[in-house]
């Protein structure tokens, strides 16, 4: 029903979190933490399913039937959608070891003042889209999470924040989604309320980050193909590759170039061909890869290709 | 054209070039509010 409720609001702007809640003695795995606060300070107690939106302001318990959980939160998200955001996110993320690190431009724009006396935070949650884990019942996990406090932040005043997620282990990070919220406790003892949330974008990254080629026995000229540079406008990189067959022109540049890629196909070896190349920013902050993969078939050997008809969707 | 002539013609062109910015103020710059997104959290869910 969850994942169904994500794919009903998916062209809308809503995203589902699901965190798992185990009951186990010790607990295999509980929602992260920094998160597990907020929504615990909705209502006292214990009672799944537990579901919050806008961190708290409106929240269920222990919906007993599917009927009655959807028609609760279609109209908790329908509620929250025609609230306005009372704060500007612009966030950005990279990877730092296995930790993930978000710089997060946050702009008040609500009449509270955000301190630590009201428990004002920004968070980043790291969900992975479309992988069901066994810990969870749904294609919407939410992994990990975090909190940096926010000091003070009067109404009207712009600051930036930096969160760290330490120990962030996806079974694949092309399906990763940063989500960055702003919220604060309304009450000592009372719920949260949430001014505004974004989805932080990569600080650097490369599209498409894969490219694959199979060669008949006999050819060795492969195409050139390209990639482009996305990330954090202006942002100046360099790119090199670990396999000399493989050149890059330009070596580099700024976000919105696009490299040309270029193989010498004599050099390649019967069989797989494997590269990496490694784009950096000028600071080394932030690093992307792309991988390229040829295989070149030995003397003799045959590749067959199949072409399978596509149907689109209009 | 003398140059007094000169001066009296580019106080009313500007003069008149302020009166159209007045009349025709710049159209206000603006942004577009940032549109709002919605976080649904659940824990525990059984579907």
């Amino acid at each position: 029903m969850i994942d169904q409720l994500a794919e009903e609001y998916s062209n809308q702007p809503v995203v589902v979190v699901d965190y798992h809640f185990s009951i186990d003695t010790p607990p295999l795995f509980d929602p992260p933490q920094a998160r597990w606060n907020v929504i615990q300070a909705s209502e006292a107690g214990l009672g799944l399913t537990w579901v919050v939106v806008d961190s708290g302001r409106l929240h269920h318990r222990g919906a007993e039937t599917t009927p009655e959980a959807y028609e609760t939160y279609t109209a908790m998200i329908d509620d929250a959608l025609a609230r306005p955001a009372t704060a500007e996110i612009n966030a950005f993320w990279w990877l730092d070891g296995s930790s993930v690190k978000v710089s997060a431009t946050v702009k008040n724009n609500s009449a509270v003042t955000l301190t630590t006396g009201n428990n004002a935070g920004v968070y980043a949650i790291v969900k992975e889209n479309g992988v069901k884990y066994e810990t969870h019942t749904t294609y919407q996990p939410g992994i990990a999470a975090a909190k940096t406090a926010i000091s003070s932040l009067a109404p009207g005043e712009t600051d930036t924040f930096e969160i760290e997620v330490p120990d962030v282990d996806p079974t694949d990070w092309s399906k990763v989604e940063i989500i960055v919220l702003v919220d604060y406790q309304t009450a000592p003892g009372e719920h949260y309320d949430q001014l505004q949330a974004a989805i932080a974008t990569k600080a650097l990254d490369v599209h498409p980050d894969y490219h694959l080629f199979f060669l008949d026995d006999g050819v060795t000229s492969v195409p050139g193909f390209t990639s482009v540079v996305l990330g954090n406008q202006g942002l100046a990189w360099t790119a090199s590759s670990n396999q000399t067959w493989l050149s890059l022109n330009p070596s580099s540049g700024i976000v919105g170039d696009a490299i040309v890629m270029t193989t010498d196909g004599t050099a390649l070896e019967a069989g797989w061909n494997s590269a990496v190349v490694t784009i950096t920013d000028s600071s080394e902050t932030y690093t992307t890869n792309v991988i390229v993969e040829i295989y070149a078939a030995s003397p003799g050997e045959e590749i067959n290709r199949v072409f399978l008809p596509v149907i689109t969707r209009p | 054209m003398q140059l007094r002539n000169k001066l009296l013609l580019l106080l009313a062109l500007s003069l008149l070039a302020g009166l159209t910015g007045v009349v025709h103020p710049a159209q206000s710059q603006e942004a577009t509010p940032q549109e709002k997104l919605v976080v649904f959290e659940t824990v525990g869910s059984p579907t």
